[in-house]
């Protein structure tokens, strides 16, 4: 169900970056999102009046006496309506904004679910930290249980990155050498993109993530999967894609677990089937597209960190296509 | 003309070094208290650390700043009444340009005033170094 | 000038009428006399009449100007050169067994007489041995690498590898001090044993000739005569071994050394060689000194788990699977000498290495890698049992 709603929104979603639900901030699903969009429509609103007033005046002036109005009167005006007016109006959209922030900003209550989330020339490290101690980790997207606090600390090894899923909350960059935090509360369930919102080389255009608000039970039911160990490859095909997935040697940058693969340059893949998308968000994860992406990689990502495997026979290609698919 | 040097409105004596007093105050107050906060939160307090010796130092900073203001934007206004002169003060005379030059301070003051208490506000929404 | 020349014959050369038609005549006469030049070369030439006979030799002069002329443009051309520092027993034993194939037939040897058949050539290579003193380091590296327009002196086979050329000149630097004995123990090395070479598989049937050339430098048991300057080939995995000789061979691997060599081989020649050296017993572990423990211990740690924060994988998923398949076309480095996988690294960091279809994998891998971090893995390497012997 997800994965079709995926298929279909794909193109669409880029065609239509912040029209639909999936991406725009005027549509929120996190308590975040609601306070930003509702400073916007206040920021519009105001906008409107003022704008409304000043042409009334300018209509006035052109219409009025100069006789109607003693120069003091006319010098008293300048000074509330040039300065004094700005002066609070300004004041109170600062004072509204900054009170907003420590909010936005503030730790979540403790025991709260909290997800590391590491920006990488271009890719997304996602790392569960359970309250209840142990992490799960994955990579190039995010799920998240209906109306809880959930906190990211957010980081980078190379370049400034922007996390932002603007459908919940606002944007926070991820420095390196620094850690970021970002609290947010998903209002309702549904299927969001996340970008990255700083240039950060060849291939920032492509990065991006699903994020997924789901029911907290079957957030619950999803983490649990997603802790076990990767699947036993049942058929000949899968079983001759994971030989050819250690012999070689995608395991030194991937980690597949449970089967002594630990690599940790690259995304996690131990349930890379389970996933909306390939390659940060911009893919759709069948077979043919998983299959290019191992012979082409270079290709289909520009400047991407992993080297292509085109001088692999078709049929290894395919059976490392077939055994990631099926890691569920 | 009479003696230039005797003359309440010479140059020598309402020196345009006035008029940028309080955008002076503004910027190193401005200055001081992202340098406090800064070394404060990485050199005391830490990363999560509470904010209030910062705090303080920058209500202190603002007071401070606040006064000097008012000091300056006050000798703006007394030249600025100098004599009997009306607004805009355009009158080419030394008197008309001295109580120009004062009410320029003026306002001056008090868009630095307004600046000063904008930074200032930050450290009333925030208490820790986030 | 022309009012000179009027004089001389005897006209008024206050006259400009006269001086115009004097200028007209000696127009005409160059003009005439570059025409006739140019026709006289060029039927010449067409005539077949100049002998470019090497017989022939050149004229003193000729010989004397051109010569001039290539040292002074040697001399500034290989000016600001950086020579390395180059009395290294492994650069001068990969130089000189390099001179003994590629040099030696134009150039000759210590002890040894002039090669005849050079000798014919104009103009002929002077006998190096005697020559090497009258020529800066940095002179030799740049006649060796560029070679010598208009003689026989050929450039390196490929301009990426500064390196062996560097190892050619250390050797070219020891020549003179070599008599005939030592010039032959330095590039034969010690005879072959006479049993047999104990081989894995059985000892398979290569043309003599072939394996007798191979030896010269990786040695009669594949360990490369224990030297740092050659790689060991007993014991590398066949798919390794072909790939990297196809790669030399196609000028896709460069190497001023194994190109030439390999470019020579047929498909079945690669496959015997490949298959001869992969079943010779692989090198005996061996143990380290004392002082490279520590840079052992990083290497291993490198090696196992690669370096996460400068995002270095690991490399014994690709170069010494343990329990797991072992994918034919990744060497192992079990017993490589350590100052050849650096080399070899740094190559790869330098994008200067090339190699096989599945070369790439290793360029971005090396150049996430600090020298000593280098050393240190390559250690580890260099003292890492081989997997039959594990
Ligand atoms: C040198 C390290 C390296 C090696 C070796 C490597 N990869 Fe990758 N791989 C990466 C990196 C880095 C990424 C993330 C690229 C990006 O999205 O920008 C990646 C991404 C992927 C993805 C997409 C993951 C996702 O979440 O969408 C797949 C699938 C994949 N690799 C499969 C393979 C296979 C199969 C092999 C072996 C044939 C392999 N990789 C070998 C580094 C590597
Ligand atoms: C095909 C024959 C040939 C081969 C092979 C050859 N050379 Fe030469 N070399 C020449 C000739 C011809 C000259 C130019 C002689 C001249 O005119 O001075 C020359 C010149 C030189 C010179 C300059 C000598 C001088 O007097 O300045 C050096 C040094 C040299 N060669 C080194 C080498 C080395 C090292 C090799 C092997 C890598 C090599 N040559 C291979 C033919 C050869
Ligand atoms: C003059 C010395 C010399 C001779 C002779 C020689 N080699 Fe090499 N060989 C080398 C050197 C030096 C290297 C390393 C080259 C490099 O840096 O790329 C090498 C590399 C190789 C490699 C690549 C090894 C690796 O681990 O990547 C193979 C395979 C090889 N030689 C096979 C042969 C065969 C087969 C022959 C005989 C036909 C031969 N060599 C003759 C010096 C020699
Ligand atoms: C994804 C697989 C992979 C990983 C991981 C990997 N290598 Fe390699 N390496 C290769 C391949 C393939 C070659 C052979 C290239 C060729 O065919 O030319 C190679 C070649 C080499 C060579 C040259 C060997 C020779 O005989 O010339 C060295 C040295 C080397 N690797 C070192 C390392 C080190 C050190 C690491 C870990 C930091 C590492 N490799 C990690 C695949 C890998
Ligand atoms: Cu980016």
């Amino acid at each position: 169900m997800l994965r079709s709603f995926c298929h279909s929104r794909f193109n669409a979603t880029l065609a239509l970056i912040g029209g639909s639900g999936v991406q725009s901030s005027l549509d929120p699903a996190g308590r975040e999102a609601e306070r930003i969009a509702a400073l916007f429509w206040w920021m519009t609103g105001g906008t409107v009046v003022i704008w409304l007033s000043m042409v009334a005046l300018a209509f006035y002036a052109i219409h009025a006496r100069p006789e109607a109005h003693t120069e003091k009167r006319a010098r008293l005006f300048i000074i509330g309506g040039g300065a004094l007016v700005p002066t609070v109006v300004l004041g109170g959209l600062l004072t509204y904004g900054l009170s907003m922030l420590p909010d936005l900003i503030a730790k979540a209550p403790d025991g709260s679910l909290r997800i590391a989330v590491t920006g990488e020339q271009w890719w997304w490290r996602v790392r569960y930290v359970l309250p209840e101690g142990g992490e799960v980790v994955t990579a190039n997207e995010i799920r998240l249980p209906v109306g809880e606090p959930v906190q990211f600390d957010l980081d980078s090894p190379d370049v400034i990155h922007s996390f932002w899923i603007p459908t919940i909350g606002g944007k926070m960059d991820m420095i390196p050498g620094r850690q970021t935090r970002l609290v947010l509360h998903p209002t309702r369930t549904g299927t969001f993109r996340g970008v990255c919102a700083e240039y950060c080389g060849a291939s920032h255009t492509y990065m991006a993530f699903y994020a997924v608000v789901m029911e907290k039970a079957d957030f619950k039911r999803w983490l649990e999967e997603q802790r076990q160990p990767a699947a036993e490859p049942v058929d000949p095909l899968t079983k001759q894609g994971r030989e050819h997935f250690l012999a070689n040697g995608c395991s030194a940058c991937h980690t597949v677990r449970g089967i002594g693969a630990d690599g940790l340059v690259g995304p996690d893949l131990t349930h890379l089937g389970s996933r909306l998308s390939l390659g940060a968000g911009f893919l759709p994860n069948d077979l043919e597209t998983l299959t290019r992406w191992i012979a082409r990689t270079n290709e289909v990502k520009p400047g991407v960190h992993m080297p292509h495997f085109r001088m692999l026979p078709a049929d290894e290609l395919h059976a490392l296509a077939a055994y990631l698919a099926s890691l569920k | 003309m009479s003696e230039p040097s005797h003359h309440p409105t010479h140059e020598s004596r309402q020196s345009l070094w006035r008029l940028i007093v309080s955008p002076t105050i503004w910027a190193a107050h401005f200055l001081l208290s992202y340098i406090t906060a800064a070394i404060w939160c990485e050199k005391v307090a830490g990363r999560d650390g509470p904010l209030t010796g910062a705090r303080v130092a920058i209500a202190i900073y603002t007071v401070v700043a606040l006064v000097g203001i008012a000091i300056n934007g006050w000798g703006g206004w007394r030249r600025h009444s100098y004599g009997a002169g009306e607004v805009p003060h355009d009158a080419d005379t030394p008197e008309d340009r001295h109580r120009f030059l004062g009410f320029a301070t003026l306002l001056l003051a008090a868009l630095s005033a307004i600046a000063v208490l904008f930074a200032a506000l930050v450290v009333i929404f925030f208490n820790d170094c986030r | 000038m022309i009012r000179l020349l009027a004089k001389l014959v005897g006209l008024d050369a206050g006259d400009a009428a006269i001086r115009r038609g004097i200028r007209a005549v000696i127009v005409f006469t160059l003009a005439g006399l570059l025409l006739v030049g140019v026709i006289a070369g060029a039927l010449l030439v067409v005539s077949g009449a100049i002998p470019t006979a090497a017989s022939s030799r050149h004229w003193a002069v000729t010989e004397w100007f051109l010569h001039f002329t290539m040292r002074r443009s040697i001399d500034t051309h290989s000016l600001g050169t950086d020579v390395p520092s180059l009395d290294q027993p492994d650069l001068v034993l990969k130089g000189a067994t390099h001179y003994e194939i590629g040099c030696r037939s134009c150039h000759g040897s210590p002890g040894g007489t002039l090669p005849r058949i050079p000798q014919q050539m104009t103009p002929h290579p002077p006998y190096l041995p005697l020559r090497i003193g009258e020529l800066k380091p940095r002179e030799l590296f740049y006649v060796v690498k560029h070679g010598v327009k208009f003689t026989g002196m050929p450039a390196w086979p490929t301009q990426k590898r500064d390196d062996e050329i560097w190892a050619v000149v250390a050797f070219l630097q020891k020549m003179p001090g070599l008599d005939e004995a030592a010039y032959h123990q330095l590039v034969n090395g010690p005879p072959p044993p006479t049993a047999p070479i104990e081989t894995l598989g059985g000892i398979t049937q290569l043309p003599h000739a072939l394996t007798q050339s191979c030896m010269r430098c990786h040695g009669h048991d594949g360990l490369g005569r224990g030297s740092g300057a050659f790689p060991k080939l007993a014991g590398q995995s066949i798919g390794y071994l072909q790939n990297a000789l196809k790669a030399y061979a196609q000028g896709r691997r460069h190497s001023g050394i194994m190109e030439p060599l390999s470019a020579g081989l047929d498909s079945a020649a690669i496959r015997d060689l490949a298959r001869h050296y992969h079943n010779l017993r692989a090198p005996e572990r061996r143990q380290p000194e004392q002082q490279d423990t520590a840079a052992i211990a990083e290497g291993e740690s490198i090696a196992r788990r690669g370096i996460f924060t400068q995002r270095v994988p690991s490399c014994i998923d690709c170069h010494a699977p343990e329990g797991r398949r072992h994918k034919p076309a990744y060497p192992l480095l079990a017993g490589q000498p350590a100052d050849y996988l650096v080399l070899q690294l740094e190559l790869f960091k330098d994008g200067r290495r090339g190699g096989s279809d599945y070369a790439h994998l290793m360029d971005p891998i090396a150049s996430r890698l600090q020298p000593a971090q280098m050393r240190a893995v390559a250690l580890y390497f260099e003292f890492l049992a081989h997997p039959s012997q594990r």
